[in-house]
């Protein structure tokens, strides 16, 4: 076990690198010149290139990067050239946003797409079975782009359920306010989820009721419902885990996606500022953390599936 | 055991490790026989025993670690792939599994043939006619069957289908694993009797292996019994079912299930299940299961020594004759 | 005991038959279960009736396809009612179990009925921890609580013959050897001490000494337990010591049916005999030739006139082919039913044609 999480640490240490690496060059490669963005476009051609040796943009890019990593791993992720905000600082404001609208979106999808799957695969093309698989292909053709503005205006603006764009209200200041404003945008990324959850999941039920031994626990004289949840869940679950993978960095770029047009600020909004002020430092810095974020919560799911199947082993 | 120049085939001392991980698995240890020509010789043991590993490294499907394999005065183990590849043609497998042994998509006329199209020994009407005939050999009508596919045959079929395909070559050995152990019954004594009947017209030598003791009886000349990858005991069939040496043969026949109603073997069940090939036990390998073990069995692993004419066993404290051995039975 | 059919003394009484004495445990009279298929409805399971006492072992003998494992769920009413069609009657400690509500059924699964399946990998879940699939039943029938149920647990894992039940107890069945997961298998069969155990192939996949323990498990609890076992299988050696009668079943139907015994040294149906001539035997010397029967059992798919086994039987007769024959008596045991025209010598014992719903 211990040699197994070494080992797997090690390799997350390899992935982290090269991580570090493309998000370092992807913003040097971004067009755009950051002293034109702190300067004004009108300023001297000395003070820029006074500002870049400042900057220390006038330095080889493995120069840059050395200096920019040896001071990410002592912690601090510089500051933005824009706000001169710290880029920790920045990141801290708006990371818990995203993570909350995650978990939130995760929770509800989870909640539909379990249930549904349970009781459609008891009855594969029952009612019930063709009338969720229609509608999962109907939302498959949504992106959250389109959803999302088709959500605001049924809920926002026809029946004023959920608040429209701007109106995000921090968890500090009311915690029932910030789960009503963050709840559209939470039902858009769900839905996104809900028709991968159930038909992963479906499918794999399905499979696993045909297995002998759900016929053994129905010998046992178990109710039906029990099977479901208790025998035929669980082994059904590894594809559902493997597509939560799949799904993470899909989720992100979705939930920034969504953040950018209902004006939350959370780390997507935040990204799309620094991007469009070729704020280098932040850019990497936000770049460089989802990524950290995407590699950590993988890793965390590879583990679960020996959780979830003692079978898996771990060596 | 002494190797007899007329054997057919000759192992001695058969290696094979597999690699499990950090650890190497010993599927054989030291495995010595010889066949001759015209023989059957059954090779029977439990599962895990490496009677299947054993037929596959004679085959040199299996790659052996050690010993030798001589078939028909050529050495097989270290022989380079285009040799190999013919000296291959002289020995045949067929497998456990007859439906799946087969491609399904294939028809049974070019399924059988296909050994003469990769050696491009026979063409035309000749080719033809050897497949018919080797069709008609096993039992199954050429007109009906030429053109069915492998799908669509049934399992005994298949596995009439498969013994043709090896046969069409000549082969003088046949090596059979498990050939009956996935068929009914009824299908099961057609299969056994076709095999009695090909030897006998094709002059075959035969290695059978199987875990069914009463049908490695009925096929075999002589049958060799394997534990852990060891022999325990070779000996003339009758001989080794009336009066077995080693403990763990009487174990075996005492706990298998004839279809009788009247029992009158004294029954010894064994306790426990083989041990893991990964930690074999110092010694004699069955030691851990032997109601007769003593000190001597831990301390060195028994030779196969002849005890009899052509009756050989690897025992410290064989069981005699008489079928009373140094041990009470319950 | 004498071959070829010459009668022989035997004590009918040692073998309780419906009929005789107390009421059955199990009546099954009739029973029909068909599958629909692409290709048309697929009767498995084509009019049998047999009764079973209590305290009885019953084997039932047949090939592949013969429809013995579809019987013994259909004798559960196990099947998924969805593609499955079932009528007759199977009658269990005085209640009809065909067509009976899913409510009533499960509060007799694993409580009063309980089945031990071939494969023990197939049949246990992978991702549960052993001592939750035998407790489970427990708690449910009878309302145990979690630590009486462990304890109980422990204790017929110790049963079965399981050494250290307390560590065996957290183990998944992938941890367990082949012979010990079979073990398992039959301590949540027997968990709730049920009157009638279904063994359906239960030492198939198994080593041939592994084997023998788990067959001799079987008797040691069905006699500590005073309960009836029909035990499913498609090799006589398996019940030729330990049933007390025997069906032989061919094309879903029950051919031949007698006290063991019987079955071997009486046999009166030509297909019976020719599954125990071409059963390889060890007390055979080898070489022997197998008396092998050509053909193979025919398509269910496809309605049978006649005798199912007519188109390989030796003895069979223009009539065989046109008109089934009926479970008959034979005329010096009134238990011993077989279904043939032309019954093998001794056959002057058959008595009269009496419909042979009860044996």
């Amino acid at each position: 076990m211990a040699r197994y999480l070494l080992r797997r640490f090690l390799t997350l240490l390899g992935i982290l690198f090269a991580i570090s690496v493309g998000a370092f060059l992807l913003v040097h490669l971004l067009p755009g010149d950051p002293t034109v963005t702190i300067l004004g476009p009108n300023d001297t051609a000395h003070n820029r290139a006074v500002l870049m040796a400042q900057l220390g943009l006038n330095q080889p890019l493995w120069h840059q990067y050395l200096t920019w990593m040896s001071n990410v791993l002592q912690g601090n992720l510089g500051q933005s050239f824009v706000t001169h905000q710290s880029v920790s600082s920045a990141l801290s404001h708006a990371f818990p946003i995203d993570l909350e609208l995650i978990i939130m979106s995760q929770v509800i999808a989870l909640v539909i797409a379990i249930p549904l799957a349970l009781a459609s695969a008891r009855r594969p093309n029952g009612h019930l079975d063709r009338a969720s698989t229609t509608a999962s292909f109907a939302l498959l053709a949504l992106p959250p782009f389109i959803l999302v503005v088709l959500l605001v205006l049924i809920f926002s603006v026809h029946f004023h359920v959920f608040p429209g764009p701007s109106s995000y209200v921090p968890l500090s200041q009311n915690v029932v306010s910030n789960l009503h404003s963050l709840a559209l945008p939470a039902i858009v990324l769900a839905l996104g989820s809900v028709v991968i959850y159930f038909r992963v999941l479906r499918a794999d039920l399905i499979a696993t009721l045909q297995e002998e031994f759900i016929t053994v626990a129905r010998s046992k004289g178990l109710s039906d419902r029990y099977i479901m949840w208790r025998h035929a869940l669980r082994p059904s679950s590894i594809s559902l885990l493997a597509s939560a993978g799949l799904n993470i960095s899909s989720l992100v770029a979705g939930a920034f996606v969504v953040e950018f047009l209902l004006a939350i600020p959370g780390l997507g909004f935040e990204l799309v500022n620094s991007i469009q002020q070729v704020d280098y430092l932040m850019v990497q810095g936000i770049a460089l953390f989802v990524a950290v974020v995407v590699v950590v919560l993988n890793f965390i799911l590879d583990f679960l599936f020996s959780v979830i199947d003692p079978r898996i082993a771990r060596d | 055991m002494s190797h007899s120049d007329d054997a057919l085939l000759s192992v001695q001392g058969l290696e094979v490790t597999f690699k499990k991980g950090r650890h190497g698995v010993q599927a054989v240890s030291g495995v010595s026989f010889d066949v001759f020509e015209g023989e059957t010789l059954g090779l029977v043991g439990e599962s895990g025993c490496g009677k299947t590993t054993t037929g596959r490294s004679i085959m040199q499907l299996v790659t052996p670690t050690g010993g030798r394999v001589v078939f028909d005065g050529q050495e097989l183990t270290g022989l380079r792939r285009k040799d190999l590849r013919r000296a291959r043609t002289g020995m045949q497998m067929v497998f456990q599994d007859p439906i799946s042994s087969l491609n399904p998509r294939r028809k049974v006329f070019d399924i059988v043939a296909e050994p003469l199209d990769i050696w491009g020994t026979q063409t035309g009407a000749q080719r033809t006619s050897t497949v018919r005939t080797m069709l008609d050999a096993v039992g199954l009508d050429p007109d009906a069957v030429s053109d069915r596919y492998a799908r669509e045959c049934s399992g005994g079929q298949c596995q009439r289908v498969s013994i043709a395909r090896s046969l069409v070559m000549r082969p003088k050995l046949l090596i059979c694993d498990e050939i009956v152990s996935a068929l009914d019954v009824s299908v099961q004594a057609q299969i056994l009797n076709l095999l009695e009947d090909l030897k006998a017209q094709y002059n075959l030598t035969v290695v059978f292996i199987a875990h069914d003791l009463a049908v490695v009886k009925n096929v075999s000349d002589r049958v060799a019994v394997m534990y852990l990858g060891r022999l325990c005991e070779v000996a003339p069939a009758d001989d080794l079912y009336s009066s077995p040496a080693h403990p763990y043969t009487a174990d075996l026949l005492s706990a298998a299930l004839d279809a009788s109603p009247i029992s009158t073997r004294e029954r010894i069940v064994l306790t426990g299940e083989p041990p893991s090939a990964i930690d074999p036990p110092s010694g004699c390998r069955f030691r851990t299961r032997c109601p007769s073990a003593q000190r001597a069995c831990a301390e060195g692993a028994p030779a196969l020594i002849e005890i009899a004419p052509r009756h050989s066993v690897a025992c410290h404290f064989p069981l005699t004759r008489s079928g009373e051995g140094t041990r009470s039975s319950t | 005991m004498t071959q070829g059919g010459i009668e022989v003394d035997l004590d009918v009484e040692r073998f309780p038959v419906a009929g005789f004495g107390a009421a059955p445990l199990l009546v099954v009279d009739d029973l029909h279960t068909t599958f629909t298929t692409p290709r048309g409805p697929l009767r498995a399971v084509d009019g049998v009736s047999f009764s079973l006492g209590h305290n009885e072992t019953l084997g039932i003998v047949g090939e592949s396809g013969s429809g013995k494992t579809v019987l013994s769920r259909s004798i559960m009413s196990l099947l998924p009612r969805a593609d499955v069609e079932q009528t007759g009657s199977v009658v269990f400690d005085g209640r009809e179990m065909v067509g009976a509500p899913a409510k009533e059924l499960r509060a007799l699964w694993g409580a009063k009925i309980a089945m031990v399946f071939q494969d023990p990998m197939a049949a246990l879940n992978p991702v549960v921890r052993i001592g939750r699939q035998i407790t489970e039943s427990l708690r449910l029938h009878l309302d145990l609580d979690r630590r009486e149920a462990t304890a109980q647990a422990l204790s017929l894992l110790g049963q079965v013959g399981i050494a250290s039940p307390e560590i065996r107890i957290r183990s998944y069945p992938h941890q367990l050897s082949g012979g010990m997961r079979q073990r398992v298998m039959i301590a949540i069969a027997l968990a709730c001490s049920p009157r009638l155990l279904l063994a359906d192939e239960p030492t198939t996949g198994l080593d041939v000494t592994v084997q023998a323990q788990i067959l001799d498990l079987l008797v040691e609890m069905q006699a500590e337990r005073n309960m009836a076992v029909i035990l499913v299988t498609h090799d006589l050696g398996v019940v030729a010591t330990r049933a007390d009668r025997i069906a032989v079943m061919y094309a879903g139907r029950i051919v031949e049916i007698a006290a063991t015994e019987r079955i071997f040294g009486d046999t009166a149906m030509p297909y019976t005999r020719a599954l125990l001539e071409s059963t390889p035997r060890i007390s055979n010397a080898s070489h022997t030739r197998l008396a092998a029967i050509d053909g193979r059992p025919p398509d269910l798919s496809v309605p049978i006139t006649g005798c199912a086994f007519s188109e390989r039987c030796p003895s069979a007769t223009e009539r065989c082919g046109i008109e089934a024959p009926p479970l008959t008596s034979a005329r010096d045991d009134p238990t011993h039913l077989f279904a043939c025209w032309n019954p093998l010598p001794g056959a002057l014992r058959v008595r009269s044609a009496s419909k042979g719903a009860s044996s």
